[in-house]
C-alpha cells in the first residue's frame, strides 16, 4: 500500500454539487450498474466493486446531504439506493454472473427480482450433479466427467469437461452455473487482506 | 443550539457519551458513576425514581419497578416472547391498543417507550448537567438485529423524551465507529457483543474513513441474563432442597435471588469462588429469619453459561457464512458487551478466532461513545466545508429516446454531449472487455462531492430480510438482510380480481421461508386503486427502509404512473 497522494481543494459553491447531483438522478435509471459504480465494461472483480462503491458511497450516501435541500436529499437517496443495488448485483458471484448476461443481451437495467430468482435457480443449479443439468447426451458425457472430477476433488479438469459441455450447450444457463461455482471453488481466494 | 450525544439505552444499564473537538467521554451522574440502570420505579409518593434509586427498589417494591424493558419494547402482545418474558417479570403487564404490551403500576398503565422515555429522559438530565448546557439532538442504539417495530418503538422513546433523535444506530456498528475511525490503513473487525440481553456479531471494513458494515447477525433473546436466570434456578432448586420452601412463591425473594445471582456472575470474572447470603428468605418457628449462604464456584459458572455462549458461536458462524468472507481476513476481534468480562466468554472467543481479542476501551462504554461519534458527525458542518474541483465539465450522458421517459422536467436541458472518455482509476483488467452494449448510456463523468468536504462517513446495513408472504406461507424476499441501507426496493402485483380495489399484502421481517416464523411487521394496504379487468393493473409498490432501518412504503399505478394510497397496519390497526 502506497501513501495517499495529497487531496487538493479548491471552493467552489455548493450549487455546483447539487446540479451535479441532479445530473445524475436525471439518468441513473437507464444506468448500467457498471457506469454507474464507474467500472470499465468487463467482468469485475470483487475488490474493484467494493472499492468503486466505496467511492460512489461517499459521493452519494444522504448522510453527506443533510445540510442540502429536501429535493437534493431525495435526490442523491435515489441514487445512493441505485448505486447500492449496484453493489448488490455485481459483489454476488451468481448475481453477477446473470447480470453480465443480460448486460451482453443489451438489457442494462433487469428487474432486480428477475434476476434474484434466476441467480437462485442457477445457485440451486449448481448444486445438483452436472449430469443431471445437460440435455444432449454430447454434452452429458462431458458433464458426467465432471461430476466424477468434482468427487476426486480434481477441479481443474472439472473445469475443463464442464467447458466442455458448456461449448456443446451455449444456451443451458444451469450449466453455465455450475462452472461458475466450480470456478468459484477453483479460484476461492484464502487469506486474503483488505486492501 | 443544543448539544447532541450518544446514548446507549441497554437492558440493563443506559450510558451517555458526548463528543466534542475530536475528544469523546462519558458523562457522569452526581455521583461519578457512568452507568445508569435501565430500571424505573413508581414511587408511592407519586414521584419517578430511575437509575441506581429504582434498582434498589426492585427487591422492597418489585411490582412498582420496571427493568430489562428493552427486552420487549416494539414486541406485540401474545407473541411468545412477550409471554416468555412475562412469566418472569414480577411487574404486571397488560394488553394495550394495537396489540401493544403496556405495563401496570399503582401510578397508571403505561407504554415500553414511555417507561424508555422516563431512562432517555434521565440520562439527557445527566448529559446536561455534565456538559453545562442543554441537550436535544441524540444518536440512539439499539441491537442489530431489532426489527422496524423495535426500532421504532425506541425512535418514539427518545422523542417522548425531548430528543430530536438523528439516527437509530446499531449497536455493534458504534463500537466499530469507536475502534474504526482513526484507525491506520484499512482493517477488517468483527464485533462480538454480548450484553445483559442480546447478543449480535457484526462483521465491517473500516478504510479511509469509510466504515462499511458487511454483515450482521444475532439473537435478540440471548444475553448475560439468561446465565443470571440459569443460577437463580440453581439457587432456588438448592433453597427448595434445603430448607423445603419455595421461594418462588415470593416475588420479593425471587427479586432478591436475581439480584444475588447477577452478584455472583460478576464476582467470579475475578474470583475463583463467591459467596453470596441470602437474608430473610422466610421465617421458622418462633419468626426467626431464616437466612441462606449459597457459593458458586467459577468452574460451576462455566457449566451453566456454556450452553449460551455456544449458541453466540453458532450466530458467529451463520454470520461469516453469510459475508463469504473467511475468519482469516478479518484483522481483530472486538468484545463489546458487560457479558464479554466474563473470562470464560473471552477462553471461547479466543478459541474460535485463533488469536486473543481486542478489548481497547470499557466494554460498558464504547456503544455510547461510538453514538457520540456518529451524533457529532451528523450534526457537524460538513459539506459547508470547500468542495473540490470535478476532474473536467461534467459530460452530459447521451440518451436514447426511450430513456426520456424517466427524466424529470426540472432538469437543465443538457448541452451538446461531448464525447466522455472512461476515467481510469481502475487497474488494468485481464478479462476481455465486453462487447459494448447497444444502447449504454454514460453516467455524468463527476462525482458531485469529494469525501473530504463531508468527513468520515458510515454505511449500515439492515440486518434483517424483509419479506411479503406469498401464496402458501411462503416469503418472497424483497430486501435480503445485509443490504446497504437506506434502500428502496420495488416489486410489481397485479389484480387478480375484477375491479379489485384494494391489494393486501403481509410484510415480515425475519430470515425463515415460512412467514408464520418471522416477526410480522402488518398489513401493507394499497387501496383507491382504478377499476380495471383482472391481472390487467399492475402496481408497483415501492419499499424504503431509511438509515434507521425503519419501513416507509408507497405505492403506483404502473400504467398511469399515478400514486395511489398505500399505508402499513400494525396488528390491523393503522
Amino acid at each position: 500500500m502506497g501513501t495517499v497522494p495529497p487531496r487538493k481543494i479548491s471552493i467552489r459553491p455548493p450549487q455546483d454539487r447539487d446540479r451535479t447531483v441532479l445530473r445524475w438522478v436525471a439518468v441513473i435509471d437507464s444506468l448500467d450498474y457498471l457506469a454507474m459504480l464507474r467500472l470499465p465494461r468487463a467482468i469485475p472483480s470483487d475488490d474493484d466493486v467494493r472499492r468503486a462503491y466505496r467511492t460512489f458511497a461517499r459521493a452519494f450516501h444522504p448522510d453527506h446531504y443533510r445540510n442540502s435541500s429536501p429535493e437534493i436529499r431525495a435526490a442523491a437517496a435515489k441514487v445512493f439506493s441505485a448505486g447500492a443495488d449496484a453493489y448488490h448485483v455485481l459483489s454476488d458471484p451468481m448475481l453477477r454472473l446473470r447480470y453480465m448476461k443480460s448486460l451482453e443481451a443489451g438489457v442494462a437495467r433487469p428487474r432486480l427480482e428477475e434476476l434474484e430468482r434466476a441467480s437462485r435457480d442457477d445457485a440451486r443449479a449448481a448444486a445438483q450433479p452436472a449430469a443431471s443439468l445437460a440435455k444432449t447426451p454430447a454434452a452429458r458425457a462431458a458433464a458426467d466427467r465432471a461430476d466424477k472430477m468434482i468427487a476426486l476433488g480434481e477441479l481443474a479438469y472439472a473445469k475443463a469437461a464442464l467447458e466442455e459441455a458448456c461449448k456443446r450447450e451455449p444456451e443451458n444457463a444451469a450449466l453455465a452455473a455450475k462452472l461458475q461455482a466450480v470456478e468459484r471453488r477453483l479460484y476461492a481466494p484464502r487469506g486474503g487482506k483488505p486492501r | 443550539m443544543g448539544a447532541a450525544i450518544g446514548i446507549d439505552l441497554g437492558t440493563t444499564n443506559t450510558v451517555v457519551a458526548h463528543c466534542a473537538n475530536g475528544e469523546t467521554r462519558v458523562l457522569l451522574d452526581e455521583t461519578g458513576a457512568n452507568l445508569l440502570p435501565s430500571v424505573v420505579s413508581h414511587l408511592p409518593d407519586g414521584r419517578v425514581a430511575v437509575g441506581r434509586d429504582a434498582r434498589k427498589r426492585r427487591v422492597i417494591d418489585a411490582e412498582n419497578t420496571f427493568f430489562s424493558i428493552k427486552r420487549l419494547i416494539g414486541r406485540q402482545w401474545g407473541t411468545p416472547e412477550v409471554e416468555r418474558a412475562r412469566a418472569g417479570f414480577p411487574f404486571k403487564m397488560k394488553e394495550g391498543p394495537k396489540k401493544q404490551a403496556m405495563v401496570v403500576s399503582r401510578a397508571g398503565e403505561f407504554t415500553l417507550p414511555a417507561i424508555s422515555a422516563m431512562v432517555i429522559k434521565r440520562a439527557k438530565e445527566i448529559a446536561e448537567a455534565a456538559l453545562g448546557q442543554p441537550v436535544d439532538k441524540a444518536v440512539v442504539t439499539v441491537p442489530a438485529n431489532f426489527n422496524d417495530l423495535q426500532r421504532s418503538a425506541t425512535r418514539r422513546a427518545a422523542k417522548e423524551a425531548g430528543l430530536d433523535v438523528l439516527r437509530i444506530l446499531n449497536e455493534p456498528t458504534a463500537a466499530a465507529l469507536a475502534y474504526g475511525l482513526g484507525a491506520q490503513g484499512s482493517e477488517r473487525l468483527a464485533i462480538y457483543d454480548f450484553g445483559g440481553g442480546t447478543f449480535d456479531l457484526t462483521l465491517l471494513e473500516v478504510s479511509d474513513d469509510v466504515v462499511e458494515v458487511i454483515a450482521t447477525a444475532g439473537d435478540s433473546f440471548l444475553g448475560g441474563d439468561d446465565v443470571d436466570m440459569t443460577i437463580e434456578g440453581q439457587i432456588a432448586r438448592a433453597i427448595i432442597a434445603q430448607t423445603r420452601l419455595d421461594p418462588r412463591t415470593s416475588t420479593e425473594v425471587m427479586a432478591l435471588i436475581r439480584a444475588a445471582s447477577e452478584h455472583l456472575k460478576i464476582q467470579l470474572s475475578d474470583n475463583e469462588t463467591a459467596r453470596v447470603e441470602l437474608k430473610a428468605i422466610g421465617y421458622g418457628e418462633g419468626g426467626v429469619p431464616i437466612n441462606f449462604p449459597y457459593e458458586l464456584s467459577r468452574t460451576q459458572l462455566e457449566r451453566l453459561a456454556k450452553p449460551f455462549v455456544d449458541k453466540t458461536l453458532a450466530v458467529c458462524n451463520d454470520a461469516l457464512r453469510s459475508s463469504k468472507l473467511d475468519l482469516r481476513d478479518f484483522n481483530s476481534v472486538i468484545l463489546v458487551g458487560g457479558s464479554t468480562r466474563m473470562p470464560y466468554v473471552q477462553e471461547r472467543v479466543e478459541a474460535w478466532f485463533g488469536r486473543p481479542p481486542r478489548i481497547d476501551w470499557n466494554p460498558d462504554e464504547v456503544v455510547a461513545v461510538g453514538a457520540a461519534i456518529l451524533a457529532t458527525m451528523l450534526t457537524g458542518k460538513g459539506s459547508e466545508r470547500p468542495a473540490p474541483p470535478p476532474p473536467r465539465a461534467p459530460a452530459i450522458p447521451r440518451l436514447r429516446t426511450p430513456m426520456f421517459d424517466t427524466m424529470p422536467v426540472a432538469v437543465p436541458a443538457p448541452p451538446p454531449p461531448p464525447p466522455s472518455e472512461p476515467i481510469a482509476t481502475h487497474r488494468p483488467h485481464t478479462n476481455p472487455p465486453l462487447p459494448a452494449g447497444p444502447a449504454a448510456p454514460m453516467a455524468p463523468s463527476i462525482f458531485p462531492v469529494a469525501p473530504e468536504g463531508d468527513g468520515p462517513l458510515l454505511i449500515d446495513v439492515t440486518p434483517l430480510t424483509l419479506g411479503v408472504e406469498v401464496l402458501g406461507g411462503q416469503v418472497d424476499p424483497i430486501i435480503a438482510r445485509n443490504t446497504s441501507v437506506p434502500c428502496t426496493r420495488t416489486r410489481r402485483f397485479a389484480t387478480s380480481t375484477e375491479n379489485q380495489r384494494e391489494l393486501l399484502l403481509r410484510v415480515c421481517q425475519g430470515e425463515d421461508p415460512r412467514a408464520a416464523n418471522n416477526t410480522s411487521l402488518g398489513e401493507l394496504i394499497v387501496t383507491e386503486l382504478p377499476p380495471a379487468r383482472r391481472g390487467d393493473l399492475w402496481i408497483e409498490v415501492s419499499f424504503q427502509l431509511d438509515a434507521d432501518g425503519i419501513l416507509n412504503v408507497s405505492a403506483k399505478d404502473e400504467t398511469s404512473g399515478r400514486e395511489v394510497k398505500a399505508q402499513m397496519r400494525v396488528g390491523g390497526v393503522s
